[in-house]
Order: C-alpha cells, then structure tokens, then sequence
C-alpha cells in the first residue's frame, strides 16, 4: 500500500517545521509536530510505508527499522484522523 | 425589569434592577423587542439611588459569570453593546472571530485567552495600578489578510449616541474605561493556557499557538481555511508562550514582565 496525503478540502499552514491542518470535511484542526509534518509532506502515495522509511533513514542517519515502526504509527493516526486520500475520519479518533 | 430582544437567530433576555438602565434598553434595542419572553441570558446591575451612579459600581453579568464591574456606564454600554454584536460573529465571515481578550503595556499587546479576562476582572483595579490595561472583550476580530487585530464591523442597528446618553446619566472624572479595539493592533505576544502543572511561562512553538488559537475561532466553519492563514501571520508575528500554573495574578504578572521586557522574564 502505498499511502497519499489528502489534498481536497484540507488547508495546511506551515511554521518552524511543524504544522497545522484545517479538515474543512470534519472541522477538525490537528497540530502536527516537525516529525509528523514531515512524513505528512513526503506522503505523496508513490512509495509504500517501508520505502519511505528507508529513505528517511538513510537522510538522517537513523535506524531504518525504529523509522519504519514510527512511520507505520503516523500513518495510522492519520489514517483514523481522514487525513488520507481515500480515508473517513474514525469516531473518536 | 426584564426584556427580550430578537437579534438574529438568538432571542436574548436581559434583566436589570434599574428602572434608568431599562429605560436606556428601551431607546437602544427598541427595534429587536419583542413580547414573548426568554430567561435572561444577561444581567445588569446598577446602584439603586441613581446619585449613586457612577459613584458605586455597575456590574454586566452573562449568567452568573461578570463581564465588567466599572463606575462607567460609556464602558458598561459598550461592552454590554459588543456583546449582543459578538452573538452574530459565529455566522459572519468578515473577519476572524477568536474567544480571546488582550492586555497592553508600554503600548506592547498582548492576545491572552478569554477565560483568563474573566478571572481577571475582578484584579482590573491591581492591573490598572501596575500600569496593565485589560480589554474589556473576551471575543477579538483578526483581519485574515494582515493578521492584525481590528475593530468590529457594528452590525447592531443602535442609535449612534446611545453609549454616550447612558454615559450622561452619570460622567466620570478618571473612571476605570475598559479597553476597546478602535484600531487595528498589532500583537506582540500570544500567552496561551498550558498544562496546571507546566511552569509559569514557557516558549511555545508558533504552530501550536495557531492550533490553540484556532481551537478558539468562533466563525471557523464559516471562514474557513482563511482563518488558518490570518492567525498564521499573527503567530510568526509575536512572541508565543504557555502559561502554566492555576494562579491567574501570576499569570497576569509574568505576562506584564514580558511585555514590559519585549523578552520572557528571566523569573518565569
């Protein structure tokens, strides 16, 4: 699965690496921190989630595997949020 | 006394124990009475013995909580006034409505939450001798363009002397005005309420500030969008901090420091 960022009816505002997001579908705001808002950005539905995880591994260094555990965890919780194509906001989430 | 007014979608019943404040409804709000009744949603207390006026205070009550205790009845008629305009800014789209009061010192702004002017109002006396004015408003219009804090656009279809008619009833020498937005303003700090248990006064980051004042926008369903991009300008504008702690004095003195020191206090 390769996940994709809504674009439709979201408007994001950018400050210090980190961000916030208005769901005009939901009226939900979420604040997402620079680690969050990076993933969010790079979330362009042309590589899947351990793709993405080796990429971001190998630019800073990290441990590809504990990446990938926090990537999977953030696609998550936007995937509960409605915040990707294809998705519905979860109740409670 | 008690009447109702029909302002927009909201019926709004006020109560006053005086006869010359009701008198004073009557010439100002005359075009939205109506006869059927509503509980009061507002209360206004004034001093019995109108040589009293001015003299004693006059308190506006939204409920049980007071918005204002002043000896100036211009300052009581203009807040009462703004209030009964803030019922409408959930459905306008001319500017972004934001639950938020602000405090000004040295001719430096800054944008505190609503629910801190509340606890405040009864510390306005302290306030205003350690040379900090707090604005009478608990809800301020930002301009989505320049971020700016702008006076309110009326709406209310109230006689143009009205405030200054009540205010003829009792004049003030050095009464306590409030604080009104008639121009616009830049902000220089953002104090946000933070955690009970986070220190006093603590940096917090630009994009949480706008997700805290956000979460505060009246009319965001209607703006929108646009009111990310109005606050965004305000916050990366300012400088933005979490207040921590349950002591709204402390607040209110660390917020005072730091707009006096155009930095945070060294203490906080």
């Amino acid at each position: 699965m390769k996940p994709r960022a809504r674009e439709e009816g979201l408007t994001i505002a950018h400050l210090d690496r980190e961000a916030v997001i208005y769901d005009e579908r939901s009226g939900d705001l979420h604040h997402l921190n620079p680690t969050a808002t990076l993933v969010f950005q790079l979330l362009d539905g042309s590589a899947t989630i351990k793709e993405l995880s080796a990429d971001i591994a190998e630019a800073f260094g990290l441990n590809a595997e504990e990446v990938e555990g926090q990537v999977r965890s953030l696609v998550r919780r936007f995937r509960k949020a409605g915040l990707l194509d294809g998705e519905v906001a979860s109740k409670g989430g | 006394m008690h009447r109702t007014y029909e302002l927009g979608p909201a019926k709004v019943g006020i109560r006053t124990t005086s006869p010359t404040f009701g008198a004073w409804l009557d010439y100002a709000l005359s075009p939205y009475l109506v006869s059927e009744g509503s509980d009061p949603h507002y209360s206004v207390v004034l001093p019995e013995r109108s040589e009293e006026l001015g003299r004693k205070l006059s308190i506006l009550y939204a409920g049980t909580i007071p918005l204002v205790r002043t000896l100036d009845l211009a300052t009581l008629g203009r807040v009462f006034l703004d209030e009964l305009e803030s019922l409408s800014f959930p459905h306008r789209d001319d500017a972004i409505y934001v639950n938020a009061g602000f405090a000004c010192l040295g001719g430096r702004t800054a944008l505190i939450p609503a629910r801190l002017v509340h606890h405040l109002v009864r510390l306005r006396g302290q306030l205003e001798r350690a040379g900090v004015t707090l604005s009478s408003t608990k809800t301020v219009a930002v301009d989505p363009g320049s971020g700016r804090v702008v006076p309110v656009r009326p709406t209310l279809n109230v006689p143009a002397g009205a405030v200054d008619r009540l205010a003829g009833l009792a004049p003030v020498d050095g009464g306590r005005g409030g604080l009104f937005v008639d121009r616009p303003l830049d902000v220089d700090v953002v104090c946000w309420l933070d955690d009970v248990d986070a220190a006093l006064l603590e940096p917090m980051p630009p994009a949480a500030a706008l997700h805290n004042l956000a979460s505060e926008v009246t009319n965001l369903p209607v703006i929108g969008g646009a009111a990310l991009g109005g606050l965004a300008v305000l916050v990366e504008r300012a400088r933005c901090y979490g207040l921590g702690g349950d002591d709204a004095r402390d607040m209110i003195r660390a917020i005072a420091e730091t707009l006096a020191s155009g930095s945070a206090p060294a203490s906080a």
